[in-house]
């Protein structure tokens, strides 16, 4: 039997669930941001290793270093997600959201987005260009992201979030465009792959973004992403890699086999998968609560962070620029922070969804 | 249930669950979930409140009635939600292959 309470007692703490509700979209959106600007660390160093360091010379040599390390990358995140589900003992969940292929399918197209199209992207443009480059290049994505959540099932994208969302963008291109700028006069033959991989990471992450957030309306996010990782490792691993396999044999298992005999690689390895993987972790978690939009032009707060955990690793001083994009960057996340809380509890324009909201909850049945 | 029982995932199961039968407490769907999963105790219990939490904000469920019952929620004073699904739930639903067997 249900005990009778001060109505407006349950009014205060149903206005402090679905505010830690928001609360807890931004925050794992924002752990997204850390992680993710912290893994071009180890993406960019794996660079200056055996046999990838002597790989830069030839435009065939560049996209197969490119395409070893996205593989190894996906392989590391997917068994940090093995190890992180299996700790919340979700393994279970794993195989039967997987069995469930009207809802799995949408994963693995989510993975040819964001595998072979951003991250392979991503290595292409931090190669050819340099990490900075491949930062900023999908700093753009956010808009990618909500205008096809907001097109493909009707998001709600407010006037205030759009203008966080631009802020934020305009933040990260302030951090780098100077170096781009640089990068871009100096760069030699061959450069334009690396431009075009800065364009796959835009779209390609976009595009996962919304095409996950429509997966996880009815899954899990940490078993959704596992699913995802699954997905990406597949591709790689029983379709691409055989292929370069025939194609070039010899090259190609050399390659793998100098690459995971150096140590320092899979210390790089190690790092890449436990950053990269929680990011995702991460991004994915913030979807279904705050919606791709938000979670996404949050998540671009990587830019700031990616130059802060440059700037520990390389001990090289930011420059003034970084000052003012990160303020910006800041001041956008804040924007969509602040928005009223009510816009925030559903984040679908679904008819049923607008009347629940718009009613008095104290306690008793409306 | 449906045919497809608990081989379905917690969002598919909580969903068919309240396709069927209407509207219903969070704890209700909780304990049902967790009874028919073989799970106990409060981290799972959380886990399907969490569960609960993404299906509310992405608009597939709606709230109809909140109170507070420490009895229900581990002792603790918690709010506690009855759900119902919505038009686009079931919407979503039918898209993602999970109406199948349903007895609406």
């Amino acid at each position: 039997m249900t005990v009778q309470i001060d109505p407006q007692r349950v009014k205060a703490l149903r206005d402090d669930y679905r505010n830690q509700q928001v609360r807890w979209g931004f925050i794992w959106a924002l752990w997204c941001a850390v992680l993710w600007g912290a893994w071009y660390v180890p993406g960019e160093a794996i660079y200056f290793e055996a046999p990838f360091a002597t790989m830069l010379e030839t435009t065939g040599d560049f996209l197969l270093a490119a395409a070893v390390i996205t593989t190894l990358n996906a392989v590391a995140v997917l068994l940090a997600m093995f190890v992180w589900v299996a700790t919340l003992g979700k393994m279970g969940e794993y195989q039967r959201t997987m069995r469930q292929v009207k809802i799995s399918r949408w994963f693995a197209g989510g993975a040819v987005c964001g595998g072979p199209m951003a991250i392979f992207g991503t290595f292409l443009a931090i190669g050819y260009l340099g990490a900075a480059f491949g930062a900023v290049a999908a700093l753009l994505y956010p808009i990618v992201g909500s205008i096809a959540a907001k097109v493909w099932y009707h998001e709600n994208i407010t006037r205030r979030a759009a203008m966080g969302i631009g802020v934020v963008v305009l933040g990260g291109v302030v951090i780098f465009a100077p170096g781009i700028l640089a990068e871009m006069t100096g760069a030699g033959d061959g450069a334009w792959l690396g431009y075009l991989g800065g364009a796959m990471a835009m779209f390609g992450w976009g595009l996962e973004g919304a095409i996950a957030g429509r997966a996880l309306d009815v899954s899990d996010p940490d078993v959704g992403l596992t699913i995802r990782f699954t997905a990406e490792v597949f591709y790689w691993v029983v379709l691409v890699t055989p292929v370069l396999l025939l194609v070039n044999g010899e090259r190609v298992a050399g390659v793998f086999a100098d690459a995971l005999s150096n140590p320092i690689n899979l210390l790089w390895l190690g790092l890449m998968g436990l950053t990269f993987g929680f990011c995702y972790v991460a991004w994915y978690k913030s979807f279904p609560l705050i919606g791709v939009g938000r979670g996404q032009a949050i998540a671009a707060l990587y830019g700031p962070f990616a130059v802060i955990w440059l700037t520990i690793f390389t001990l090289e001083l930011p420059a003034a620029n970084f000052l003012l994009g990160g303020l910006l960057a800041v001041v956008g996340s804040f924007i969509m922070y602040t928005e009223k809380r009510d816009v925030l509890e559903v984040i679908r324009a679904v008819p049923a969804a607008k009347t629940a909201t718009g009613a008095a909850r104290t306690g008793g049945q409306r | 249930m449906t045919t497809t029982g608990t081989a379905l995932h917690f969002k598919g199961y909580m969903l068919q669950m309240l396709a069927e039968r209407g509207e219903l407490w969070d704890h209700e769907i909780a304990g049902a979930v967790m009874r028919d999963y073989g799970l106990a105790g409060a981290y799972w219990h959380g886990t399907i409140r969490l569960l609960l939490t993404d299906l509310f904000s992405g608009g597939l469920i709606d709230e109809v009635e909140t109170t507070v019952d420490p009895d229900k929620s581990f002792g603790k004073e918690k709010i506690l939600f009855k759900f119902r699904l919505t038009d686009f739930g079931r919407e979503r639903m039918a898209q993602s292959g999970l109406m199948t067997g349903v007895n609406a």
